[in-house]
């Protein structure tokens, strides 16, 4: 390649990653911004001050909804880990008949979609009293067919020797599952964990519909009300809370970036 | 050391296919035991029978004389080394050479007593701290036999452990193998589809195809004396020579216009005529019977030579000759045949004339 052609194939990337990032950095900038700033249309604001963000704190319980958030997530992430490879090493080291058929219908609820079930879902929980508490946002996501489906297929990497080995020397199989499966699918483990606390931090309909009392609610829908205290909505103050709020992502992205592309491409390069 | 007993085992996977149609075998304590066959022929099956990871259809299993047909695996009190090892792959050698030893009630120092004691006895010792993918193919195998031996079950099988190595490795670990059962005196079951490592190692060996039994004894019998002509072109390499001839007036005859006369045998009728290639020797003057055949192939091996040649039209045999012998294709040579040295299988049943009669160990 010749350095013309380099040049313009960065050029190409940087502007794509410059659109791509624009709503984000706008967002970043508005947060710093006074009063009517953003309404003149300014991109960078006059002084970058702090104000926003301490506002943020005070206007709604921001720190309380970011416990909160950070609570049902990692439960949520540690119930469908626990939940799906317990599902996926069933799935794969047991024999029992209509296996594949019961797997079959397991991931035949991938097809239907959430909101479908959103309804019967929660009047489980009106009918457990279990609304305004975190089991309440937390259980109904234990069961996942996708998590279940991707570590099934991990699982099945794992040559079945190893599992007769520990059947000849006497190793139980839950110790097996916890000594030899669990260590080798590390990494899918990790890319399944972080996919589900992403997913579980950015649920929005789910904790908007089971609680009305902030001591439970969720970050995203502080996010929300933020918007609509008042009539003229502080924007500033709004995009200090989401600079906020997607902080803890951005953080996890970064730290697991490694494991996930590791998990991601590990079926392709065996 | 402890015996095992196999009475009329049969494996079926589906209701009217049987994998295994009937294996009687008693397997005395200490011995090697080989089971051998092509691929598909039910021996590895057998072997996870006995291990216990596949059910048994119908038949059963004596262990030193114990009912064993709904033994857990663990319960049986054997070891197993699988083709591919089985080694924990997130474990040191040392963790994978105890693994399983902590379901034995030992102390810890015991488990890592016996642990050093098993590697030291493999020469692992310096890679006890190495998972196993920093070690070479033949190091694996040692760990994978150093935790088969480390249980001190009295009884071992062995599921083709030989097969990821290369030849000339192969023969070093055949070696060291044999001479590991011998000093622990392990009962040793040992599944291979390679008629050298049989023939090699086993104190008696099994001959399976498709399911039953083709024959059961000492190597260097079943060499000699082939039951029918499955194993005579199953064991020894190249395989043993054969085509359809008949005898008629005390004379053997060969369709390559090859006569003999006939000795020990009483025998009239069609044959399957046998010759292992070793008995097909340089014709001297002197020589009674020959046969002369164009040559097609010449593979020089340094101690020996291969010489493939033109029997019939379809049919090509194999000689093998001591010594080095540079022979240009294409040329007529001729080969000396001694009737004692003819196998006689029956033309229907394939089964060999000289074992009819004579009981089949």
């Amino acid at each position: 390649m010749t350095i013309g052609k380099k040049i313009l194939l960065y050029l190409v990337l940087i502007l794509s990653g410059f659109i791509m990032f624009f709503p984000i950095v706008y967002a970043f900038m508005i947060s710093f911004m006074q009063g009517g700033e953003v309404l003149q249309g300014k991109l960078i604001p006059e002084n970058f001050t702090l104000t926003n963000y301490l506002n943020a704190f005070e206007k709604v319980p921001l720190l309380r909804y970011l416990i909160n958030s950070l609570v049902v997530s990692t439960v949520i992430m540690l119930g469908q880990l626990l939940l799906c490879s317990l599902a996926a090493f069933a799935f794969v080291f047991t024999k029992f008949k209509g296996k594949n058929l019961l797997f079959m219908l397991f991931i035949s609820t991938m097809m239907i979609p959430w909101e479908a079930t959103m309804v019967p879902n929660f009047q489980t929980i009106q009918s457990l009293g279990w609304l305004n508490s975190f089991p309440g946002l937390t259980i109904p996501f234990f069961a996942m067919a996708f998590g279940t489906f991707l570590l099934r297929q991990q699982f099945k990497t794992i040559p079945i020797e190893l599992y007769e080995a520990s059947q000849v020397s006497g190793v139980s199989r839950f110790k097996f599952f916890l000594t030899v499966v669990l260590p080798i699918s590390k990494t899918s483990l990790i890319t399944l964990g972080i996919y589900c606390f992403l997913t579980a931090w950015n649920m929005y309909l789910w904790p908007l519909l089971v609680t009305n009392d902030e001591k439970v609610r969720t970050v995203q829908i502080g996010l929300k009300q933020m918007q609509t205290q008042e009539i003229a909505s502080e924007w500033g103050v709004v995009m200090a809370g989401v600079m906020l709020v997607i902080l803890p992502t951005l953080l996890l992205i970064f730290v697991g970036q490694k494991r996930l592309q590791e998990g991601l491409t590990r079926g392709a390069i065996k | 050391m402890r015996a095992l007993e196999l009475k009329q085992m049969r494996k079926s996977y589906q209701a009217d296919i049987e994998v295994l149609k009937g294996i009687d075998i008693v397997i005395e304590p200490g011995e090697f035991f080989v089971l051998v066959g092509p691929s598909g022929c039910g021996k590895s099956t057998l072997l996870r029978m006995i291990a216990g990871l596949e059910e048994i259809s119908s038949g059963e299993l004596y262990i030193g004389g114990a009912y064993a047909n709904k033994l857990k695996p663990s319960k049986r009190e054997l070891s197993m080394v699988f083709q591919n090892y089985a080694l924990f792959p997130h474990m040191t050698v040392e963790q994978n050479i105890a693994f399983g030893l902590h379901v034995k009630k030992l102390t810890k120092v015991e488990q890592s007593q016996r642990c050093k004691e098993a590697a030291e006895m493999l020469g692992l010792t310096p890679y006890l701290k190495r998972k196993p993918r920093e070690l070479s193919g033949g190091q694996r195998q040692r760990v994978a036999l150093a935790r088969a031996i480390v249980t001190q079950d009295p009884i071992c099988l062995m599921d083709e452990p030989l097969s990821n190595l290369d030849a000339k490795l192969r023969t070093k670990m055949r070696s060291e193998i044999r001479q590991l059962q011998r000093k622990l005196g392990i009962t040793m079951i040992y599944v291979t589809h390679d008629q050298t490592e049989a023939m090699t190692m086993a104190d008696r060996m099994m001959i399976l195809n498709q399911g039953e039994v083709q024959q059961v004894g000492k190597p260097l019998d079943i060499y000699n004396h082939p039951a029918n002509t499955f194993v005579a072109s199953f064991i020894g390499a190249p395989p043993m020579n054969m085509v359809n001839g008949y005898i008629q007036n005390g004379n053997v005859h060969l369709p390559c216009d090859t006569t003999l006369p006939q000795i020990h045998h009483n025998l009239t009728g069609e044959f399957t005529i046998g010759i292992r290639p070793e008995h097909l020797v340089r014709a001297t003057n002197t020589d009674e019977a020959t046969l002369q055949a164009i040559v097609t192939n010449v593979e020089m091996l340094g101690t020996e030579t291969l010489i493939n040649f033109q029997l019939t039209d379809k049919l090509q045999w194999t000689a093998r000759w001591q010594g080095q012998h540079a022979i240009p294709l294409g040329e007529k040579v001729s080969f000396a045949i001694k009737t004692e040295d003819l196998v006689f299988f029956d033309d229907q049943t394939k089964q060999n004339t000289f074992l009819e009669g004579v009981e089949v160990i």
